[in-house]
């Protein structure tokens, strides 16, 4: 399980992220929901142990990200992933599955992630020649090589076409299956209305919703809803 | 649907004119520096600027001797353009690297003709100081004392050096180890610079003893018919021209020194 | 310590691929090669001018490649952000420095030591012998230009990538004038000599690797020198990296 108790991280003199506590049970899907710079990006980048918060604690599994050796069961997308680009992506995966020690590493080879994630046929192609879309399916498939319990996405479905974006979902709700969790940032609300089996949703650095779509959106769509809960606050 | 048959004329230019136009415009580049070449040989040569040696050593990242040598390479091409701007120039070379030998050496002959004796002499005792073990700065030296100074004590001084040291080469030391006896000054010269020409590298000092050994075979050409001449006649002749005759000479040569040839009374052959 | 000799592969992979790498390379041997030729101007002295220009060359294109490798590789981590792959994974801020510094090294060291069996091979074509003391000084210009990539590394963490090849710069000339600096301030005296030698003590002193003057004319170097220069690089670098180190580990990504 992710538990996340009283984040709070400071730019300046900005709050960024502002007190805010969740808590995502095993194998299920969370939707981090905002509008940009709510502070989605600086919340997951926590999470993940890039970054440390000025208070609150983050828990997965038990442990806290800021050790290397719990980030072994993490695989994180960041947001328009960049890459170096003189390699190609098979020797990319190579090296980023080569960052995890043995036991880590996926049962199934690099390739065949490439092939789920739709980029098999460019794997020997340096990753400069990729196209937007390319880069959004890489950057998930470096995500999968130490096969992660706890996977974390941010706006994974940004720059994919809409078959990507439909394979995507696709490729989450069967990482689910095999019992995963999946963290993820969106701000296109549409996209994850079906797939999220819980949402949150923060603006200005605050949780201001925490539940089910369902309970969230009651009759109205989730994006009308959202919006309609934005201007009001 | 296809432009008019006039349009497409225009249409047609249009592009060769837009096609033309670079090769034109290099054409005029090329043109113009052609010109500024021609016209090159009618503007006054800069002199070169000397810059001292310690500022060099700030911007050189301490490759102290590349900049020597660099300006040694500067310094050659000046020779023939501003020879008065040599001594400066050679100063900076050796301040940027003390221990590069050649340049001291290359100094004190060059330098004289040119009417620096004392700068030369200067260059080269620093040069003895530094580079104890470059022959060439003695034996240069030594030259330069015995010819335009007419020093036989210090060219004997010098020529010692270079006998002692262990890596002159066999032509040296012989020259240098003799020097002071027997031979005539002016056999010993031409053995100084038959030696110098023997081992150096330098096309512009080789060029310099061999015309020094041109210049003392010919006086001593024009002593034989000058003899020839007396024993003719009975007398040497005043005028050297007299000995331009059919059994004698077919020509006054011409000194490679640039020097104008003489009898004296006893018939010997000097030049000024 | 494993995942610093992975990224350390790494990042050689991806400098060594680098298009511009090669003509700067082409550049250097071009330079070297025309030694030669310019040789054939000193009346007599070939050997010693072609050691002197293919030693120069050989040390201005390997600082021009450390900082032109050093600075795009901090430019590509900083500035696109490729980090967050790195540190989302079990992978420390200090593995991502040494990793990329060694990485570095290693891209930097192969194309000096490509320039230096360039400048053997023609020294021998050319009439000279086989130059082991300039192996010597390749040697120490390696140590040379670590020192400069660790500094640089450390600039690169909180200035641009463009302040930080300035001041990386600066650095450069400031540490080949330091004798100067030191006779300037003996003859100075009172407070500007106290300045100058505090200037003198704590900027790295680059001329110590610098034995190509003693080199091209065959002076021999006293080995304890040359073990006490490799011993100040490593110090520095040490000093440089660690500093890097801990100013990244406060710095949000």
């Amino acid at each position: 399980m992710i538990k996340i108790d009283g984040l709070t991280k400071y730019y300046g003199e900005q709050k960024a992220v502002d007190n805010l506590s969740l808590s995502i049970p095993e194998g299920t899907i969370f939707g981090f929901l905002g509008p940009n710079g709510a502070g989605k990006t600086t919340t997951i980048k926590m999470i993940v142990g890039i970054n440390t918060p000025d208070s609150g604690s983050i828990n997965i599994n038990g442990r806290t990200p800021f050790m290397p050796s719990a980030r072994e069961e993490i695989g994180f997308m960041p947001e328009e992933p960049h890459f170096y680009d003189q390699l190609t992506g098979l020797e990319f995966m190579r090296f980023a599955a080569n960052l995890f020690s043995q036991k880590s590493q996926a049962k199934e080879s690099l390739e065949e992630i490439l092939k789920k994630t739709g980029i098999y046929e460019a794997r020997n192609k340096k990753i400069k020649n990729y196209s937007k879309g390319m880069k959004q399916r890489l950057g998930f498939a470096q995500a999968l090589v130490n096969d992660p319990k706890y996977i974390f996405l941010d706006e994974p479905l940004e720059g994919l076409d809409p078959i990507g974006r439909r394979e995507l979902k696709i490729m989450l709700e069967n990482i689910k299956k095999e019992g995963k969790t999946i963290f993820f940032n969106s701000h296109i609300l549409s996209d994850v209305e079906n797939i999220c089996d819980q949402i949150g949703i923060i603006h200005l650095g605050k949780l201001i919703y925490f539940g089910s779509v369902d309970n969230f959106r009651k009759d109205k769509s989730l994006e009308e809803q959202f919006v309609e809960t934005i201007k009001k606050l | 649907m296809n432009p008019a048959p006039i349009e497409q004329k225009q249409i047609y230019s249009a592009s060769i004119r837009n096609k033309a136009f670079p090769f034109l415009i290099l054409a005029i580049i090329i043109a113009s520096q052609y010109y500024y070449d021609i016209r090159r040989s009618e503007r006054p040569l800069i002199p070169p600027t000397i810059i001292p040696a310690q500022i060099l050593k700030f911007g050189d990242l301490g490759l102290h001797s590349a900049a020597s040598s660099l300006m040694w390479i500067y310094t050659i091409q000046q020779v023939g353009t501003h020879p008065k701007k040599i001594p400066d120039l050679i100063k900076v070379v050796n301040d940027l690297d003390p221990k590069f030998g050649y340049p001291y050496a290359f100094a004190v002959l060059i330098l004289p003709p040119l009417g620096f004796k004392d700068g030369g002499v200067e260059i080269a005792l620093r040069g003895v100081r530094e580079v104890n073990t470059d022959w060439k700065i003695p034996y240069y030296l030594a030259t330069t004392y015995h010819i335009f100074f007419e020093d036989r004590k210090n060219a004997l001084f010098y020529f010692d050096i270079v006998a002692r040291m262990p890596n002159s080469p066999q032509e040296a030391k012989a020259v240098a180890s003799r020097y002071g006896t027997s031979k005539t000054v002016r056999d010993q010269t031409k053995d100084i610079w038959a030696s110098i020409y023997e081992t150096s590298n330098d096309e512009l000092v080789k060029e310099r003893a061999s015309r020094y050994i041109i210049h003392i075979d010919m006086l001593e050409l024009l002593e034989k018919a000058a003899l020839i001449y007396r024993q003719k006649y009975g007398y040497y002749p005043k005028k050297i021209a007299k000995l331009v005759q059919p059994g004698i000479l077919k020509e006054i040569p011409l000194s490679p020194l640039g020097l104008e040839f003489y009898l004296d009374e006893s018939g010997r052959a000097l030049a000024k | 310590m494993r995942n610093i000799l992975i990224i350390a592969g790494n990042t050689f992979h991806q400098a060594i691929r680098d298009k511009i790498l090669y003509g700067i390379i082409i550049f250097a041997l071009i330079f070297i090669g025309s030694s030669v030729v310019i040789s054939s101007l000193s009346l007599g002295e070939d050997i010693f001018v072609i050691r002197n220009f293919g030693l120069a060359g050989i040390y201005i294109f390997g600082l021009i490649i450390t900082i032109f490798l050093g600075a795009s590789a901090i430019y590509e981590e900083v500035e696109r952000k490729t980090t967050y792959l790195l540190l989302s994974k079990p992978v420390t801020r200090a593995d991502i420095i040494w990793g990329k510094f060694l990485g570095l090294l290693a891209g930097i060291g192969t194309t000096i030591l490509l320039m230096a069996v360039a400048y053997l091979l023609i020294l021998l074509v050319s009439g000279g012998s086989l130059d082991f003391p300039a192996i010597l000084a390749v040697m120490l210009q390696m140590a040379e230009v670590a020192l400069l990539l660790a500094v640089l590394i450390m600039f690169s963490i909180f200035t641009t990538p463009l302040a930080a090849t300035i001041y990386t710069i600066l650095i450069l000339y400031i540490g080949h004038v330091l004798p100067l600096i030191q006779e300037f301030a003996i003859k100075a005296g009172g407070t500007t000599k106290y300045l100058l030698m505090v200037a003198y003590y704590i900027f790295p002193n680059l001329e110590k690797f610098n034995i190509r003057n003693l080199v091209v004319h065959n002076i021999p170097i006293p080995p304890k020198e040359v073990l006490l220069s490799l011993g100040y690089s490593a110090a520095y670098i040490l000093l440089a990296l660690f500093i890097a180190q801990r100013l990244l580990n406060r710095k949000d990504m």
